[in-house]
């Protein structure tokens, strides 16, 4: 997940990314099954809750949560402008801020492999 | 590829367990889950059958904490191990920084083993990444089996794999987190 922003108290962050992410990808399956290159959004309407789904630029998705305070259409609106603004940002990957694609400093991997060996020992 | 995001310095590792339907690739990830730290780790989702196949994948994502001021957290994901799920398979399989190829040790389950291992050669080719240079690790195992088993023993020798090998009986946990530390320890020194 790249960033999260509003009130999500009672939201499980990484698995609603997890789970949005593979949705999307799916959709995009379903696309292509239809001999479309890709679905640009996606909905789900609930009856207190509805997500919509968009892509910005295959890069990255931005999911909306909304209640029934607003509409799918305000949403859209709104929605449409933003994924323009974030696709003429860079994406993060594995680059630094110069563009420079970054490697971590071995120390980095020799204390990371300690990490590793204690949370997972049993 | 490994995700670095240095605004909020988070980096994130993709491990997925591929392999024949009822290797065991679903009870690895649950004796993860129940073993691991509770404060470590986040909530195992299934996207299961109502006969607790995988019908899409399981997915539990485990934090390793902040090293040198970067927040690492692994990203555990299994696929479908049914043949008709290929393209559910293929869509797990996008960004993957790690794999774990979780072989049935069963006898009869030899010619699944090489079909699966042929399928995941096939579907890393769709994304172009190259299978010997990914992080890889084997573990011989069965959800039926209680003997551990050398992967070389389940009928993937004779395939051009590369990879380290472990013994392992998902259900009792033999094997599972040795099979996990080293594909992991794979993944973050692909990083430096």
């Amino acid at each position: 997940m790249l960033s999260a922003a509003g009130d999500r108290a009672d939201l499980d962050e990484t698995a609603f990314a997890s789970l949005a992410s593979a949705d999307f990808a799916a959709s995009g399956q379903l696309a292509s099954l239809l001999g479309e290159d890709q679905f640009t959004s996606l909905y789900h309407h609930g009856a207190e809750r509805s997500m919509f789904v968009a892509d910005i630029s295959g890069a990255a998705i931005l999911a909306v949560l909304f209640d029934t305070r607003t509409t799918l259409g305000m949403v859209r609106i709104k929605t449409k402008s933003l994924c323009r603004s974030f696709a003429e940002q860079r994406p993060p990957g594995r680059e630094g801020p110069s563009g420079q694609v970054v490697q971590m400093e071995s120390d980095w991997a020799n204390e990371a492999e300690s990490e590793i060996d204690r949370l997972f020992g049993e | 590829m490994s995700m670095i995001n240095y605004a909020s310095r988070e980096i994130n590792c993709k491990l997925v367990y591929y392999g024949p339907g009822l290797g065991g690739k679903t009870t690895n990830l649950e004796y993860v889950y129940n073993k691991v730290n509770p404060e470590t780790r986040g909530k195992l989702i299934s996207l299961a059958t109502e006969q607790e196949r995988t019908l899409f994948f399981d997915f539990l994502p485990v934090d390793l904490g902040s090293i040198r001021g970067f927040k690492t957290r692994f990203h555990l994901y299994t696929v479908p191990g049914q043949v008709y799920y290929n393209a559910s398979r293929r869509l797990i399989l996008k960004g993957v920084d790690g794999l774990v190829f979780v072989a049935d040790s069963q006898a009869e389950r030899m010619d699944a083993n090489i079909a699966a291992l042929e399928n995941l050669y096939e579907n890393l080719a769709d994304y172009g990444y190259d299978r010997i240079s990914c992080p890889s690790c084997c573990s011989g195992t069965s959800g039926t089996c209680p003997t551990p088993c050398r992967s070389t023993n389940c009928g993937i020798s004779s395939t051009p794999w590369v990879c380290q090998e472990y013994e392992a009986v998902a259900v009792s946990g033999v094997g599972v987190f040795d099979t996990l530390k080293a594909v992991s320890k794979l993944v973050l020194k692909s990083l430096s």
